[in-house]
C-alpha cells in the first residue's frame, strides 16, 4: 500500500525549517524594540515625595507644607526595622512607601493602614535565601525600585514582581531620574549601570564606572567617586555614561550624604561645603560649616542652600549663588535626615526626637513637636502632610493636629 | 504463582525502571537547557537556582506523560537528544552570545529564550534521528 503523507515535506525537512527561521528569528531579536526611549525630564508631580531629597537633585523643596499647630495624624508600628542607618520614606499617589530588614510595605497615607508588603525572601522547600533590602525605595513611572541583597528589583504599584537585574555585589545607591534607573555595582567588574524603567534593559554601562550616582539634573548624573581614581567627586553624561568632569574635593562617606543640584550648580561636602558648577566641576565658592565626623546636609530653594551642621550645632542659609550668609541658627541635638525638606515658608529640621519648624526667612522656630518612636531620621513632606521614618513606626504629622 | 514467576515479574519491572530511569538522565539535559532559556528569564524573586533543582522532576514528569501517551523513546535517542540538546546550546551561545541572565522578568529576554529553545530543539531533533545508515550514505558521497 503507497504511503501518504500528511504534509508535503520531510520530518527532518521540517526540522530544519522551523529550527532555521527562529536561528533567523533570534538574529533579527532587538533589544532596542523592548527598550523605551530615555527621557531626561525628571517632572515630579506636586504631591509627592518618591525619592529621598524629593527630586533627582535631591533639592528637598516642595511648595507647601505644615506651619503651626503640628501634630500626629497616624502612627504605623512596623514588625521589623531597616537594617542600615534609617528607616526610609517615600509618598507618591496617595501611598506611604517604606522598607524594613527583606520588605517593601505600602502604607494609605490617609490612614496608615497596610495595604501590601513585597518580601525578599526566597526560602522555600528547594532552598534559597533570605534576600537583605540594601537601598531606599525610589518610586518612579512603573513602581517601585530597590535594591535587595545583589539585585535590583522593579515591583509595581500593587506589589506585585516586574523585573530584577543581578549583580554580584550589593549597593546602596539607587538613582531613579526619567525613565533610567542608575546605579553602580559589580558584573563581571565594577560597572556604573543605566537601565530603562519600563523593560530592565540596558542602556548603557560604564566600566571601570567614574562615580556611584547620587543625584541627577540637566541630563548630567553627579556623585562620589567610585574605583581607583584620586578624584573623590564627579560628573558623567545621563545619555551615554561617558565622564563629564571630576574634582578631588574633601568628602567622605558615600551613602549617606547626598548632594543637592538645582539650577546648573552642585552643593556638597561634609565639613566643607562646595558649590560646584554643574557644567564643568569648577567651584563657585565654599564655605567651611561642619565638622570632620558628622558632615552636613543640604537643601534647597530657588534662593538659598540650607545647611545643617549638626557637629556645630547650628542650621545656616546661605545665598546660593554667593555662599554669603544670610541667617544662622544655634540648635542643640541636630541630626542629620537623610531628607531635609524646605517649603517656600518653612525649613524643617530633626533635632533629637523632636521635628523643628523654622521660618525660612529669618529662621525663627515656628513649631517644636515630638515624634513617637526613635526619633526621625528620614523626613517625606506630600500633599501638606509632614512623615517620619522614626525607628520602628512610620508617623504621619498635619496641621491643626493635636 | 511459582518463585520463578515472581522473579520474573520482579525483573521485568528493574529492567522497565532501569531503561525509564535512563531515559529520563538522556533527556535531563534537553529539560534543563529549557528551564535555564525559557523559564528563568521569568523568574523574579526566586532562588537562582531555582530552574536547576527542578530539571530533574520536570523530566520524571515528562517521561511518565511520554509512557503514558504511548510514546517510549528508546534510551539510545534519548540520551542522543539530551547530548545534542547541551552541543546545540553551546553551538547558540557561540553563534548569538551567551544569554544575559542577570535580567528576568522581561519580555526580551523570554522571547529570545522561547527562539533559541526552538533553534536549540530543531538541532536535537534532527541529531537523534540521523541513524547509522545516514552516516553510511555520507561516507559514500563522500567518497
Amino acid at each position: 500500500m503507497p504511503s501518504t503523507r500528511l504534509l508535503p515535506i520531510s520530518r527532518r525537512g521540517l526540522l530544519a525549517l522551523g529550527g532555521a527561521a527562529a536561528a533567523a528569528s533570534v538574529g533579527l531579536l532587538d533589544s532596542t524594540w523592548f527598550r523605551s526611549p530615555q527621557r531626561l525630564d525628571t517632572t515630579i508631580a506636586d504631591e509627592t515625595w518618591p525619592m529621598a531629597g524629593r527630586d533627582p537633585g535631591r533639592t528637598g523643596f516642595v511648595e507647601r507644607g505644615p506651619t503651626e499647630f503640628v501634630g500626629v495624624v497616624w502612627t504605623h508600628e512596623l514588625d521589623d526595622f531597616f537594617p542600615g542607618i534609617d528607616t526610609p520614606v517615600v509618598v507618591d499617589s496617595g501611598t506611604v512607601y517604606t522598607a524594613t530588614r527583606n520588605t517593601i510595605h505600602a502604607l494609605d497615607a490617609d490612614s496608615g493602614a497596610e495595604t501590601w508588603q513585597y518580601e525578599f525572601d526566597s526560602r522555600s522547600l528547594l532552598g534559597g535565601e533570605a534576600q537583605f533590602v540594601q537601598s531606599h525605595p525610589v518610586v518612579g513611572d512603573e513602581g517601585v525600585y530597590i535594591s535587595g541583597s545583589v539585585s535590583l528589583f522593579a515591583v509595581d504599584g500593587e506589589g506585585e514582581s516586574r523585573w530584577q537585574y543581578r549583580t554580584s555585589r550589593s549597593f546602596q545607591n539607587v538613582l531613579v531620574a526619567g525613565n533610567t534607573v542608575y546605579f553602580t555595582s559589580r558584573l563581571d567588574d565594577e560597572t556604573l549601570v543605566a537601565l530603562d524603567t519600563e523593560s530592565g534593559l540596558t542602556r548603557w554601562t560604564d566600566s571601570p564606572p567614574t562615580i556611584v550616582p547620587q543625584a541627577y539634573s540637566d541630563g548630567v548624573v553627579v556623585g562620589v567617586a567610585a574605583g581607583d581614581s584620586d578624584a573623590t567627586f564627579g560628573a558623567v553624561r545621563a545619555q551615554t555614561g561617558r565622564t563629564r568632569w571630576t574634582r578631588n574635593l574633601a568628602v567622605d562617606d558615600p551613602y549617606w550624604h547626598l548632594p543637592s543640584v538645582s539650577d546648573g550648580t552642585v552643593f556638597h561636602g561634609t565639613q566643607t561645603l562646595y558649590a560646584l558648577s554643574l557644567a564643568d566641576g569648577s567651584t563657585q565658592w565654599k564655605r567651611d560649616l561642619g565638622t570632620e565626623d558628622d558632615g552636613l546636609q543640604t537643601c534647597v530653594d530657588s534662593e538659598t542652600v540650607y545647611v545643617v551642621s549638626p557637629g556645630t550645632e547650628r542650621v545656616f542659609a546661605l545665598d546660593r549663588r554667593t555662599g554669603e550668609t544670610q541667617w544662622e541658627r544655634e540648635m542643640s541635638g541636630l541630626e542629620l535626615t537623610r531628607s531635609p525638606v524646605v517649603t517656600s515658608d518653612t525649613l524643617y529640621v530633626v533635632a533629637g526626637p523632636t521635628v523643628v519648624g523654622l521660618e525660612a526667612e529669618g529662621g525663627t522656630e515656628r513649631f517644636r513637636r515630638r515624634v513617637p518612636g526613635e526619633g526621625p531620621d528620614s523626613l517625606a513632606l506630600a500633599d501638606g502632610t509632614l512623615y517620619a521614618g522614626s525607628g520602628q513606626r512610620i508617623v504621619a504629622l498635619q496641621e491643626g493636629e493635636r | 504463582m511459582s518463585d520463578d514467576g515472581l522473579w520474573n515479574g520482579v525483573e521485568r519491572e528493574a529492567k522497565t525502571l532501569g531503561r525509564s530511569l535512563l531515559v529520563v538522565f538522556g533527556l535531563n539535559q534537553a529539560v534543563g537547557v529549557g528551564l535555564s532559556l525559557v523559564v528563568a528569564p521569568l523568574l523574579v524573586n526566586e532562588p537562582w537556582n531555582a530552574t536547576t533543582m527542578w530539571s530533574l522532576p520536570v523530566t520524571v514528569a515528562l517521561v511518565v506523560v511520554l509512557e503514558l501517551a504511548g510514546v517510549a523513546p528508546t534510551v539510545r535517542r534519548a540520551w542522543v537528544f539530551g547530548i545534542a540538546t547541551f552541543v546545540g546550546f553551546l553551538l547558540c551561545s557561540l553563534v548569538f552570545g551567551a544569554p544575559d541572565a542577570r535580567l528576568s522578568g522581561s519580555l526580551y529576554p523570554v522571547i529570545r529564550g522561547v527562539l533559541l529553545y526552538l533553534v536549540v530543539l530543531a538541532f536535537a531533533g534532527l541529531a537523534s534521528t540521523v541513524g547509522v545508515d545516514d552516516v553510511r550514505r555520507l561516507a559514500k558521497t563522500e567518497r
